[in-house]
C-alpha cells in the first residue's frame, strides 16, 4: 500500500511520466499553487547509492520493457532512447543543450518538406532562456550556430577531453569551425552542486551531481512546493467520463491497480508510451483511441539518424576521458541544395566506454565482427576517437507506434515501433560520414567502422492547428479532449537535427504557462 | 592491429579503494570464481562455453565463467529485452533453443557434441549462422539465425567488456568517482591511467 495525498480526492493536474517535461511542468505547476500528483513507471533513485560507474549496470536507466520493433530500419530501443525512472531521460543524457534553428519550425515554406509547426522559434525563444539561466548551462563565449550565440550562464567547460580536441583538429584542418557545445553540465557551483570531474559516465548516471536532470533539479523543487511525486506506477489507462472528458488515470504499483483522479491529465510519457496509452485507452466514444480522431496517434514518429564514425590513430586518443560530448560543428545544420538533399545534421565528437565501443564496432555497416578480429580491435581501444550525427529524419506517417498483439507483464498490448529511412534521411546519412571521415582523417585517423545508429525519438502525437491533420494544438492540448494534454518530444511536427531536450522542456514551461493561465481563470 | 595489450603490467583492480562502494561492490563481484549458474544446465553450458571462447576469442576460463553467468542471469531476470524483432522469439527461448540448434547441428554434421568439435569446424558454423545460412528447420529463417548470432554475440561483448580483467588489458582507466579526471589533453594522462608499454 502506498500513501498518498489525494486518493480519495481530485487533484488538479496528474502529470503521468516525471521525465525532462514532466518533470518541468510538475514544479512549474505546483509552484503556482496547483495541486499535483506525478506517476512515474521506473524507480526513484538516489544517485549516490543507486548508480554506479559501470555501464552494464546502468542500462537500467533506459526503458527496457520489451517493444517490437520492424520495418526496414528496426530501431534499438531501450538505454539508446529512452529513459525509465524520476528523472526519466535526462539522467542518462548527454546533456548537450541546443537550441532548435528558426529553420526548423517552418521546413514546409523553406524546404517544401514535412510540415510547418503552429509555432515559430520566436515562440519558444524565451522559453529556452528560462530553461538555460534555471540550470545555469554552460557555453562558449560566442555560439556561432542558429539564433542564439550566447552568452551562456557559465563559462565553457574546459580542459576538454582528447577526443574532442582531436575533432576539433580535424574541423580547423577542413576550415570548418567548431566549438564547445553548450552542456547542462556545472563549470562551476551552482546551488550546492558542484563543477564537472571529467568522470565521463553522463549516461550512466551523473554521481557528483554536475550534470543537470530533473532528478536532481525539478522534482525536488516541485517537491517543495507540494507536488506528490509517486515512483513505480505503471499508468495502465486514461479514464474518461461521459462527457468526453478524462477524469484520470488508473495505475499500477506492487501488483495492485490505483486510480487518480484529477481536472486536467497531462502525458509525459515520451514518444512511444504515450501514443501507446492513447491507443489502448480506447473505449465506445473514442474506439480508435483517445484524442485519435485525426488518425494521427502514433504517426510520423521520427529518431534522429546517428551512425558513428570510429578512426584509428597511431597516438592515444582514450574515448573513455571526460564528458562524452565536448566538441560539435553545426555547419551542415541548414539545407544547401547542392547536396542534394534537405535540411542537415550536427555533428558531435563522443567518448565511448568499453561496452558501447565493443557493441558498436561489432556491428558495423561491414558486417559482424567477432573472434580474433574483434579481440584485436578491443586491444586498440585506445587508438580510436570517434565521431557522431544527429541528423534531421523527415516525418512519414507510415513510421508509427501501434499496439502489438503481444501483451506485457500489466496484461497492456506492447508497443510495435515501426521504421524505415526515406531516401533524403540515407542520403544526409551518407554526406554526414563522409563529413565525419574526412574530419578524423584530416586529423590524422583512419577509418575503421562507420556504424549505423539513431538516438532519440520525436513526434507520434504531432501539434498543428488544424484537427484533422494533428492531435495536440501548440501548447499540447488535445484537439478532442479539453483537459487532455501532451507535452513530451511526441509533440514535435519534425526532428530538427539537433539534440532535442531544450526543446522539449521549452514545450513544456510553455505549456505550463497556458495551464497556469488557465487556472487563473478558473477555466481548468 | 594489436595481437597483445598494450599495458601488460597495468591492473585496474588496483585502483578499486578509489571508488565508491556501489561500484566497488559490482565489479568485484565480476571476479567470484565460485558462482554457478541456476538456470542453464550442463550441456547448455558446454555449448555457450564454446561458443564464447570463439566470439570474443578468448580461452581464460575466468573471464567466460563471467559471460556465461551473465548469460544465466539474463535467462532467470524479469527485465525486458529493450526491442525484439517482429519474428524473433523472446530471449530466453531464443539462447536455449539455439544453444540446442547449434549442438543438433554439430551432431548431425560432425556426430560429436558442438563444445567437442575443432575449432575451425565450431567457427565454420558460427560464420554460416552470422549469414542466416545454415541448412536446418524452415522455422529457423534466415532472419532468426541472425537475430540468434546477433543476441550472443552482443551479449557476449556486454559482459566481455564489463570483466576488469579486459580493462586492464585494453587500457580503461575504468570508474572514476569520486576523483575523476585532471588531465584532458591530448597526451595528458593521470597518474593513475595505463601507461602505454607496448
Amino acid at each position: 500500500m502506498i500513501t498518498r495525498k489525494y486518493a480519495n480526492e481530485e487533484a488538479d493536474v496528474v502529470i503521468v511520466g516525471a521525465g525532462a517535461a514532466g518533470a518541468v511542468l510538475a514544479k512549474e505547476l505546483s509552484e503556482a499553487g496547483l495541486r499535483v500528483v506525478v506517476l512515474e513507471a521506473g524507480p526513484f533513485r538516489d544517485p549516490q547509492s543507486d548508480f554506479a560507474s559501470d555501464e552494464l549496470t546502468m542500462k537500467n536507466l533506459g526503458w527496457q520493457d520489451t517493444r517490437i520493433v520492424d520495418g526496414n530500419n528496426p530501431l534499438k530501443m531501450g538505454h539508446n532512447n529512452s529513459g525509465r525512472g524520476v528523472g526519466g531521460g535526462t539522467v542518462h543524457f548527454t546533456a548537450v543543450f541546443l537550441r532548435f534553428h528558426e529553420s526548423d519550425f517552418r521546413v514546409k515554406s523553406v524546404d517544401g518538406v514535412g510540415e510547418n509547426w503552429p509555432i515559430t522559434y520566436q515562440d519558444l525563444e524565451p522559453y529556452y532562456l528560462r530553461n538555460e539561466q534555471e540550470i545555469a548551462v554552460s557555453g562558449p563565449k560566442h555560439f556561432p550556430w542558429g539564433s542564439y550565440h550566447g552568452p551562456y550562464p557559465y563559462p565553457e567547460r574546459e580542459p576538454l577531453s582528447p577526443n574532442a580536441y582531436t575533432f576539433m583538429q580535424g574541423c580547423e584542418k577542413l576550415g570548418i569551425l567548431s566549438s564547445v557545445p553548450p552542456l547542462a553540465i556545472l563549470s562551476a557551483p551552482f546551488e550546492g552542486r558542484p563543477p564537472c570531474i571529467n568522470r565521463g559516465f553522463c549516461n550512466q548516471g551523473c554521481m557528483p551531481n554536475s550534470k543537470f536532470s530533473t532528478l536532481i533539479v525539478h522534482i525536488p523543487k516541485a517537491m517543495q512546493a507540494g507536488a506528490e511525486v509517486l515512483a513505480d506506477c505503471m499508468v495502465t489507462q486514461v479514464l474518461m467520463k461521459p462527457d468526453g472528458k478524462a477524469s484520470g488515470v488508473e495505475f499500477m504499483h506492487k501488483g495492485k491497480k490505483y486510480k487518480q483522479r484529477a481536472k486536467v491529465v497531462i502525458l509525459s510519457a515520451y514518444a512511444v508510451e504515450t501514443p501507446r496509452l492513447l491507443l489502448h485507452s480506447a473505449n465506445a466514444q473514442f474506439p480508435d483511441g483517445l484524442a485519435n480522431s485525426s488518425g494521427w496517434v502514433g504517426k510520423a514518429i521520427m529518431p534522429h539518424s546517428s551512425h558513428d564514425v570510429y578512426a584509428k590513430f597511431d597516438r592515444d586518443i582514450r574515448l573513455y576521458k571526460g564528458t562524452p560530448v565536448l566538441a560539435t560543428t553545426q555547419d551542415f545544420y541548414e539545407t544547401d541544395r547542392e547536396r542534394g538533399f534537405v535540411r542537415g545534421y550536427s555533428l558531435h565528437a563522443h567518448g565511448a566506454r568499453p561496452v558501447s565501443f565493443g557493441q558498436a564496432i561489432s556491428q558495423s555497416q561491414s558486417g559482424p565482427l567477432w573472434g580474433k578480429r574483434l579481440r584485436e580491435e578491443m586491444l586498440d581501444y585506445n587508438y580510436y576517437a570517434r565521431a557522431t550525427m544527429v541528423g534531421e529524419v523527415l516525418p512519414n506517417p507510415d513510421n508509427r507506434v501501434s499496439l502489438a498483439e503481444e501483451k506485457d507483464e500489466y496484461g497492456l498490448p506492447r508497443a510495435k515501433v515501426t521504421f524505415s529511412y526515406g531516401e533524403n534521411d540515407r542520403k544526409l546519412i551518407d554526406h554526414a560520414v563522409v563529413t565525419m571521415s574526412s574530419i578524423l582523417e584530416a586529423a590524422g585517423g583512419h577509418v575503421r567502422f562507420v556504424v549505423p545508429d539513431t538516438a532519440h525519438l520525436m513526434g507520434g502525437c504531432r501539434m498543428g492547428n488544424d484537427a484533422r491533420s494533428s492531435v495536440v494544438n501548440s501548447y499540447g492540448q488535445s484537439h478532442d479532449i479539453p483537459n487532455l494534454f501532451i507535452c513530451d518530444a511526441s509533440i514535435f511536427v519534425t526532428s530538427g537535427g539537433a539534440n532535442p531536450t531544450n526543446t522539449v522542456m521549452a514545450l513544456a514551461l510553455r505549456t505550463a504557462d497556458y495551464i497556469k493561465e488557465q487556472a487563473k481563470r478558473r477555466e481548468l | 592491429m594489436a595481437k597483445k595489450s598494450h599495458y601488460p603490467s597495468f591492473d585496474v583492480m588496483k585502483e578499486r579503494d578509489e571508488w565508491d562502494s556501489h561500484t566497488q561492490d559490482i565489479v568485484t563481484e565480476r571476479l567470484r570464481e565460485d558462482t554457478t549458474c541456476q538456470s542453464l544446465q550442463e550441456l547448455e553450458l558446454a555449448t555457450l562455453g564454446a561458443v564464447c571462447r570463439l566470439l570474443v576469442d578468448d580461452d581464460r576460463d575466468n573471464v567466460i565463467l563471467y559471460i556465461l553467468v551473465h548469460f544465466d542471469q539474463i535467462i532467470t531476470s524479469k527485465t525486458g529485452e529493450g526491442q525484439r524483432k517482429t519474428g524473433v522469439p523472446e530471449e530466453k527461448t531464443l539462447i536455449r533453443e539455439g544453444l540446442q540448434l547449434l549442438d543438433n547441428k554439430a551432431r548431425n554434421e560432425h556426430g560429436t557434441p558442438f563444445d567437442q568439435l575443432e575449432g575451425a569446424e565450431q567457427s565454420e558454423i558460427l560464420e554460416r549462422l552470422s549469414q542466416g545460412k545454415l541448412q536446418i528447420s524452415p522455422e529457423w529463417t534466415a532472419l532468426k539465425q541472425k537475430g540468434l548470432f546477433k543476441k550472443l554475440l552482443g551479449t557476449a561483448i556486454d559482459a566481455y567488456c564489463s570483466h576488469p580483467d579486459i580493462w586492464s588489458e585494453i587500457g580503461y582507466a575504468g570508474p572514476a568517482y569520486p576523483r575523476g579526471y585532471v588531465r584532458g589533453d591530448i597526451g595528458q594522462l593521470d597518474p593513475w591511467e595505463a601507461k602505454t608499454e607496448a
